[in-house]
């Protein structure tokens, strides 16, 4: 599995939410957010399902730019979601 | 009485017959765009506020998430917005005055924990809990199983056609026609339906592969019985298919295909059909006559001649028929009877009839001459009772005819009468027979069909049949700019077939259809097959027409393809018109082996097949312990307050053999409140497991409970009687009765099931009608008939309830989760009920002899729960306090408490204020326990469906399901958006059929299913527990 983030040259709101719901249809992606007004977004998905080329040839048409990558494995995917590990600083 | 259904409850034909009769329908207001886009302009966002208030909702098809306006009209608050599919209201709330009321104790929070990284902003695609999410987790769902012991499905009618092949041989037919080679040894139950099916070793219909006509094996071939509507469909090329509402349909939409329901489907949908059919290429095709004959009526078969025998041993048959086996043998002649007692299959041998002498082959090869004499024959050919005859009208016809009939050496006649068309007489009584029971063509013009195996016919005899059917009734029509070539036929059936052999030679033709009222003097509707542009041409290179006909056709020039857009073999077609029949009788599905589950029937119109049996050979998805420890600690941790009640629940839950595991680990995680989402029919027949999980710690069993009646409560009707007396002895768990309520089926029984709770308080502590959400697409006709919501479903209350419980009784959930809120205080926890003011209602009612009386008819809830509010930071401090602050504080509110009570109004049986004293001077929280023996909890819990979705409820959601992958998602994205959350992660995280097969070698998908038998329904109609739950029950609101 592997986390990629990612900058987009031009991407909408709307857009970024059509996209989004088109990926998060793919069972290969088991994150995704594409933000249409800040221009960015990230994808967490297994590779070897989805190959980052084919992602990243869906998003072609937004410009994307990969600013960071990095691997991980579905516990820590699903440790880093945990309630404790993710509090708001009142 | 009621009609027993027996066999796997699952609620189709109660369904059916509960809807036939509509008693009322929301009439929803037409809105133009212009309306909308100012309604839009107009209204105003933030949680609550006036009408017209803009929101976000979700598009049914596109999934598009666009604006909504939430506005008012004639006394109802709607919801509207423009989708791409259209202009898409909904009844969102059918009592504005109450929406009013309730929008006054709107509550907002927020939480300071999330579990997805994102924003919230494309909302509800950013689910999680996102950080935008507004209230903590009250309930938690957790999915134990997707396995489920009821079950869901839809069918044809028998009469209804696909394409098979059995055997190797091709043919249209009837599915009641196939289904006389089953058996159909087992039986099986879904969605209420009782059903029998056959696995068939070789049978196949063609199925849909990328495009390509595929041949796939059939599975399953089902059958039940169905009285009720069925759906005919007719698209613009004249194709038309009849299903059970219930059937899905491939549509080709937005470059996709997708399915849709046979009552979802809407004039100007896409279908998908077939144009081309590739047979097996044959160069003979023959037909064992000894074989067909079998099934000649018996007085036929004793007149019928088999010759060339003199060398077959017939000592065998002398002790039957004595010394006339010699005379048989020196003549080499023998009765067919007598024949087929040899056994003798194979050999080569000739037929005949008595008193002619005209002779058949005993195997009959399909040649080009002979195809095509059953070309005329069907066009123009009639049966006497003797012979054939067709009429000719043209002087080539019947030279060709002739010339075929010398050619076969079948003897013939002329028949000629003044003003009357001529017609050859083929005097062949044994042909007759031929055609009439071998080749199954049948009597009379509006039966006519081409005969039964008429696809295996090699390329050349197809093409010969087409010719004589063309030269028969075929016509050209040609004008300036229109060539086109046609038949005419009052037999649907024939025309049918007639697009099947069209297609099995590349060739795409359309139908229409001139009824009789439009004819000066028919019977009957006349339908009409045209081939016209390039598929003319390519016909026209084929026959071998009358010379009529070629005059017409000459110099046919450069024709353009047909203006079908098609995929590979198929086409999409546009229906035209979806109307209703009534039928009664069996209905038959199939299931097949295709990955794409889909089968082509009827006029060639692509469909799904059967998912009966609840997706047999689909994945399974249980999560494991450690899965289910992982999401209910999760949820346990959020911040500012934890969950502290979950819910178990499936499919259906207690088919998990660890259930007993999994309530202990959700006690181990600190949860007080443990609830199962049932059906409940283990625990009518398990009585040890009720005891084991209320000891586990179950505190409530959330029952589905449908309606008073078999009919209305499909589901466990005729269990309810075990679970309740099960419960009973096991000193619990307590019992929430769910009923999914829906107008027009069961809102008639609403007052009923309140009352049937009232009757047994000892167990059932409240009842939560849950109002219809509605799955899938829904035609808008639909949504009126069937949608209810909070407001609709309290006024019916109140009818059927003489008023006992009125409208003025109900409160929001926010103000119930005050008054919980505040209980919960007392026991040390935190706890707020935050969803939005529309998501529910809630009130109790007390029992006080034989009086109800709700709880705003002597308290005042407003003011109390208003008064407990600006109490609400020293009662959350209540585990804290001294022994004399308790005091003071308890004496405060008990005080304050007595100004809102009106004793003259209260309960006369116990002393509720005495109770309350005790629990507020003495802060005793079990005090208050004593309620529950003499109070009915009354709720409504209104999920949203794709019609009615508001973003703004789905932000403020309550009841919240956890996943396997760590995300915590709200009740109406989980299922309204199942394909990216709960259909999803289920995908995600099943085992597959094989895995979970070799992890439970043991268990059967079969044994998942609950058959409830004939006897076991009559034995509880006599029992005397039956008698005491549903017949010697008090009417509290006579």
């Amino acid at each position: 599995m592997i986390r990629i983030d990612l900058k987009f040259g031009k991407i909408t709101p709307d857009e970024a939410r059509e996209m989004q719901y088109k990926l998060s249809l793919d069972l290969a992606v088991y994150r995704v957010f594409l933000n249409g007004y800040s221009k960015y977004g990230y994808v967490v998905f297994d590779n070897s399902k989805l190959p980052k080329e084919k992602l990243l040839e869906m998003l072609k048409p937004f410009e994307p730019e990969v600013i960071s990558e990095k691997e991980l494995t579905p516990q820590e995917l699903i440790e880093s979601s945990l309630s404790w590990k993710n509090t708001i600083a009142v | 009485m009621e009609e027993i259904t027996e066999g796997v409850p699952s609620g189709e034909r109660e369904f059916g017959e509960l809807t036939k009769r509509v008693r009322d329908l929301i009439e929803y207001p037409e809105i133009s765009e212009e309306e909308f886009n100012e309604l839009l302009t107009k209204a105003r966002g933030g949680y609550g506020g006036p009408l017209p208030h803009k929101t976000w909702s979700l598009c049914p098809e596109t999934r598009k998430v666009v604006p909504a306006v939430v506005w008012e009209k004639d006394g109802k608050v709607w919801i509207t917005k423009k989708c791409p599919e259209g202009m898409i209201t909904d009844v969102y709330y059918e009592d504005a005055e109450m929406y009013k009321r309730f929008e006054e104790w709107k509550y907002d929070f927020k939480i300071k924990s999330y579990n997805v990284e994102n924003t919230g902003v494309n909302c509800p695609f950013d689910c999680g809990l996102c950080p935008r999410h507004r209230s903590h987790t009250n309930l938690l769902n957790i999915v134990l199983t997707n396995r489920c012991n009821l079950s869901c499905w839809y069918c044809f009618p028998g009469y209804e056609e696909a394409l098979f092949k059995f055997g190797g041989e091709v043919k249209l037919a009837k599915f009641e026609e196939i289904a006389k080679m089953f058996s159909f040894e087992h039986t099986v139950q879904i969605g209420g339906f009782r059903g029998e099916y056959s696995t068939p070793e070789n049978l196949y219909v063609l199925t849909y592969n990328n495009g390509k006509a595929e041949w796939t094996r059939v599975t399953k071939f089902l059958r039940r019985k169905h009285s009720g509507e069925i759906m005919v469909i007719k698209t613009r090329t004249g194709r038309e298919i009849r299903t059970t509402p219930e059937h899905k349909f491939f549509i080709y939409e937005n470059g996709k295909i997708v399915k849709k329901r046979a009552d979802e489907l809407n004039v100007e949908d896409e279908l998908i059909l077939l144009w081309n059919l590739e047979t097996d290429e044959r160069e003979e095709f023959e037909i064992n006559l000894l074989e067909a004959f079998r099934s000649l009526p018996e007085e036929e078969k004793e007149k019928i001649y088999v010759r060339g025998i003199s060398t077959l041993d017939l000592l065998p048959l002398k002790e039957e028929y004595g010394d006339i086996i010699y005379h048989w043998k020196k003549s080499d002649s023998m009765p067919l009877s007598a024949f087929y007692k040899l056994g003798i299959t194979e050999g080569e041998f000739r037929l005949g009839r008595d008193a002619t002498s005209n002779e058949l082959p005993s195997k009959l090869r399909i040649t080009p001459e002979f195809a095509k004499l059953i070309g005329y024959f069907v066009s123009d050919g009639n049966y006497s009772n003797k012979d054939l005859r067709i009429t000719v009208g043209h002087k080539d016809v019947e030279k060709e005819i002739i010339s075929i009939l010398n050619f076969l050496n079948l003897p013939y006649s002329i028949l000629e009468w003044e003003g009357k068309a001529k017609q050859i007489v083929v005097g062949s009584r044994l042909m007759r027979l031929v055609f009439k029971y071998v080749l199954g063509i049948p009597e009379g013009a509006p039966n006519k069909r081409l005969p039964k195996n008429f696809l295996n016919f090699p390329v050349e005899a197809k093409i010969a049949l087409l010719s004589g059917l063309f030269n028969g009734d075929g016509y050209v029509v040609r004008g300036d700019k229109v060539l086109h070539m046609g038949y005419a036929s009052v037999s649907k059936g024939l025309i049918r077939d007639m697009l099947y052999l069209l297609a099995s030679l590349g060739i795409f033709a359309r139908v229409y259809m001139v009824p009789k009222e439009k004819m000066n003097g028919a019977n009957h509707d006349l339908y009409k097959i045209y081939i016209a542009g390039t598929d003319l041409v390519k016909l026209v290179e084929m026959l071998d027409l009358r010379e009529g006909h070629r005059k017409k056709l000459n110099n046919i020039g450069d024709r353009k393809p047909s203006k079908v857009k098609k995929v590979s073999d198929f086409y999409i077609d546009t229906i035209s018109e979806i109307k209703v029949e009534n039928y009664e009788g069996y209905v038959y599905d199939l299931e097949v082996e295709n990955e794409s589950h889909s089968f082509v029937a009827s006029d060639g119109i692509l469909v799904s097949n059967c998912f009966f049996y609840a997706k047999e050979g689909q994945p399974i998805y249980e999560p494991t312990l450690e899965q289910i420890r992982m999401m209910l600690r999760n949820a346990k941790k959020e911040q500012p307050i934890g969950a502290n009640a979950v819910q178990f629940t499936g499919g259906e839950p207690t088919l998990r053999d660890d259930l007993i595991e999994i309530i202990k680990i959700a006690k181990e995680e600190g949860y007080d409140h443990v609830q199962l989402n049932t059906d409940g029919i283990r625990f009518a027949f398990e009585p040890e497991l009720v005891k084991k999980i209320r000891e586990a710690g179950v505190n409530t069993l959330y029952l589905s409970y449908d309606g008073m009646t078999p009919k209305t409560n499909w589901k466990n009707h005729w269990e309810i009687p075990l679970i309740f007396e099960n419960v009973r002895k096991a000193g619990g768990p307590g019992i929430v009765l769910v009923p999914t309520t829906i107008r027009n089926v069961n809102d008639h029984e609403l007052g009923a099931i309140i009352n049937f709770g009232l009757n047994h308080l000892d167990i059932v502590r409240g009842v939560n009608f849950q109002p219809i959400s509605l799955v899938g697409r829904v035609p808008k006709k639909e949504r009126q008939r069937f949608r209810i919501t909070i407001p609709g479903a309290i006024k019916k209350i109140e009818e059927q309830t003489n008023g006992a419980i009125a409208k003025e009784d109900w409160y929001p959930i926010p103000t119930a989760g005050h008054i919980a809120r505040f209980f919960e205080a007392f026991a040390g926890k935190r706890y707020y009920m935050t969803s939005h003011f529309g998501c529910g209602a809630a009130t109790y009612v007390f029992l006080d002899e034989d009086r109800v009386i709700p709880i705003s008819r002597f308290l005042d809830v407003e003011g109390f729960v208003e008064f407990l509010e600006s109490k609400v930071e020293e009662i959350e401090k209540w585990k804290t306090l001294g022994k004399l602050q308790k005091l003071k504080l308890g004496a405060e509110i008990f005080l304050k408490f007595k100004s809102f009570y009106d004793e003259k109004y209260a309960p006369k049986s116990f002393d509720v204020l005495k109770i309350i004293r005790e629990a507020f001077t003495h802060g005793t929280y079990e005090a208050l326990g004593q309620f529950h023996y003499k109070t009915l909890f009354l709720g409504m819990m209104h999920f949203m469906d794709e019609y009615n979705y508001d973003v703004e409820r789905v932000e403020r959601c309550v009841i919240h399901y956890a996943m396997p992958d760590g995300r915590i998602v709200p009740f109406c994205t989980f299922n309204v958006i199942p394909e990216l959350y709960r259909d999803k992660v289920q995908a995600q995280f099943s085992y597959s059929w094989e895995e979970w097969k070799a992890l439970h070698p043991d268990w059967e998908y079969s044994k998942d299913k609950y058959v409830r038998t004939r006897e076991f329904i009559e034995k509880m109609k006599e029992s005397e527990l039956y008698r005491k739950t549903y017949i010697d029950i008090k009417n509290y609101f006579g």
